[in-house]
């Protein structure tokens, strides 16, 4: 477990914190925590920059499947003409094209 | 406002659970979702993605908003606060990221479900997304996990502030009760 008597366990009330006359500092591990957040959300748009700014169900499907097998629209290939989407999916489904 | 202690037990427990389950269910999906990627039978594949969209419906979204919920009344009803250390502040910010991305993902899994109910070509399916979705989510859970019971020590100012308020009003209070006893045995 942890060092509970200078941070308490899970949920217990903080003990022991800054009593200096000025304010603290921003701690090293914020620094880095942030460091990697900013990176993850320069990667994310860089992604999305790329990928055109599209990032919907046909963006994760291989070959942008997505969209094809909506109900009333194309059939996917591979499927014969008899075979539509089943009711077993999600029946009126729209994905959304600009979804994520 | 500070809960009671049994309150507090209660809302400790809810949370933990909550979270936990989340992490739990987000190790089945990504199991699920490595399962369609890589199983050679049809059907384990199809079953996959349809069974990726029942437990982001009914397990994983409703995991992460009573994550999200249990964690405010956690931090608000208790003296840790919102918004006065750090590694309270990370945990919050990495909930929402996760919920939010969560809550936008259920409509590609709802699509890639779509397309397992019919007898689409299997290459339709076969889709890195979800494990890198599951991956991801894993690795903020984890993160949030590790904090929660490392409680890293960092203050934010606006908690110092607080801490200096409070500090201050007991100091006061200490006083008070002193002075009028001195002036009464006078």
């Amino acid at each position: 477990m942890t060092d509970s008597a200078a941070h308490g366990d899970l949920g217990d009330q903080p003990v022991g914190s800054s009593s200096r006359g000025s304010a603290p500092g921003t701690p090293r591990w914020v620094k880095v925590f942030g460091a990697l957040a900013l990176i993850a959300v320069v990667a994310l748009v860089f992604m999305l920059v790329a990928g055109g700014g599209e990032h919907g169900p046909g963006r994760h499907t291989s070959n942008g499947a997505g969209q094809q097998a909506q109900p009333g629209s194309q059939i996917p290939s591979g499927v014969s003409e008899g075979q539509t989407p089943s009711s077993g999916g999600a029946p009126g489904h729209t994905p959304p094209a600009g979804g994520h | 406002m500070t809960m009671a202690p049994p309150l507090r037990k209660l809302a400790l427990t809810t949370h933990v659970v909550s979270s936990v389950g989340w992490l739990g269910a987000v190790a089945v999906f990504l199991g699920l979702s490595i399962a369609g990627m890589t199983s050679q039978n049809p059907e384990t594949v199809r079953a996959a993605y349809l069974a990726m969209e029942s437990i982001g419906l009914f397990v994983l979204v409703p995991f992460s908003i009573a994550s999200l919920i249990t964690g405010l009344v956690q931090s608000l009803g208790t003296k840790w606060g919102l918004f006065r250390n750090y590694w309270v502040l990370a945990k919050l910010l990495i909930n929402l990221v996760a919920s939010l991305i969560l809550l936008m993902y259920t409509q590609t899994l709802a699509a890639l479900a779509e397309i397992a109910s019919t007898n689409a070509d299997l290459g339709l399916l076969r889709s890195p997304s979800p494990v890198l979705h599951a991956v991801g989510g894993l690795v903020l859970l984890l993160a949030a996990a590790a904090l929660s019971v490392y409680k890293p020590r960092g203050m934010t100012r606006y908690g110092w502030r607080k801490q200096q308020e409070q500090r201050q009003a007991t100091q006061a209070a200490r006083r008070t009760p002193v002075r009028v006893t001195q002036e009464a045995a006078r």
